[in-house]
């Protein structure tokens, strides 16, 4: 038993103990520096956009709000959009025919911007909250002209549009 | 030996307080990490029929496409928000309206007759008299929308 204390008192003591801590502090401090700067960006509460049956005249334009959040660093970032059309442009397609449309995007409050496909664009506003605090903070807008669709084949057209959001 | 035990598990605490809570978060993002967001977008072009308009007072239009079986149509013409009116070459306008039109699938015609021809030549007269508008040809479109039921 004795021998035991005496192990404990001379390699397990307070300051062996402490020491061995420090050292793993030291160790894992630059992990701890890495999490410091991750960055976690999410959007959320994105919506199809169904246009319905065109009437035959005017423009068609709808807009969805949603919640973008940034983890930390600010609330600047950028959007990325891409069209599921040749190069990424923004079209829709019905067989071998096509129909372009406009993307804009805005932090809610301010104008919209028009993007450029796969072309990011800078916007700020990115809250800290995963739910934006339940009220979304930007907004995008498709829009057909009525000239595109004027000049458009009778059909039923799709496409699928992506946006990427990254911190910025 | 047991002191030996306890040392090593002290350790296991050690690492396992320091290491676990830094390494979720570095697994799920790491610094420039994005977000992927996507709409599927659609939209229907119904079928529709365009009309030059060269003369207001009748037009018999032929067309190849009509759409079999019961149809809904509507109209629209070249103006703002599809409003019936024709334009010179100043962007004067000339407002008209449609008495009836009538589309035939048995012979494939479409036939419209502009409403109250008269009272579109007295007000045209009256735009020119007032100087609001000159007096040239003006042209415009009148499309047709076709649906199937």
């Amino acid at each position: 038993m004795g021998k035991y204390l005496n192990y404990f008192d001379t390699k397990c003591g307070a300051e062996y103990v402490l020491s061995r801590i420090l050292i793993l502090v030291l160790l894992c401090l630059p992990l701890g520096i890495q999490s410091a700067n991750a960055q976690l960006v999410r959007i959320s509460g994105m919506d199809d956009f169904a246009f319905g049956s065109w009437s035959g005249s005017g423009n068609l334009t709808s807009s969805s709000t949603v919640c973008i959040y940034r983890s930390s660093g600010g609330g600047n970032y950028s959007v990325t959009a891409s069209g599921s059309g040749a190069g990424s442009s923004f079209t829709v397609a019905s067989g071998g025919s096509t129909i372009a449309y406009q993307v804009r995007w805005k932090q809610v409050g301010n104008s919209f911007s028009t993007l450029t496909a796969s072309s990011p664009s800078s916007f700020a506003g990115a809250s800290s909250s995963l739910t934006c605090g339940g009220s979304d903070n930007a907004e995008m807008e498709v829009q057909f002209s009525a000239a595109n669709l004027g000049a458009a084949s009778a059909g039923s057209y799709s496409g699928t549009l992506t946006f990427i959001i990254a911190p910025n | 030996m047991r002191v030996k035990v306890v040392s090593a598990l002290l350790y296991v605490v050690i690492l396992t307080a320091l290491f676990v809570p830094l390494a979720f978060p570095a697994t799920d993002a790491s610094a420039g990490s994005s977000a992927t967001g996507m709409s599927i977008i659609s939209i229907r072009v119904p079928p529709r029929i365009r009309v030059e308009i060269n003369s207001l007072h009748k037009l018999v239009m032929l067309t190849p496409n009509l759409p079999s079986g019961r149809t809904t149509y509507s109209h629209f013409g070249s103006g703002v928000d599809g409003a019936l009116n024709v334009h010179n070459n100043r962007n004067d306008l000339l407002p008209y309206t449609i008495r009836s039109f009538d589309m035939n699938k048995a012979d494939r015609t479409v036939k419209i007759w502009q409403i109250d021809g008269d009272a579109f030549e007295e007000t045209a007269a009256q735009l020119v008299a007032s100087r609001k508008i000159i007096s040239s040809q003006f042209r415009g479109t009148l499309t047709f929308l076709v649906e199937p039921i």
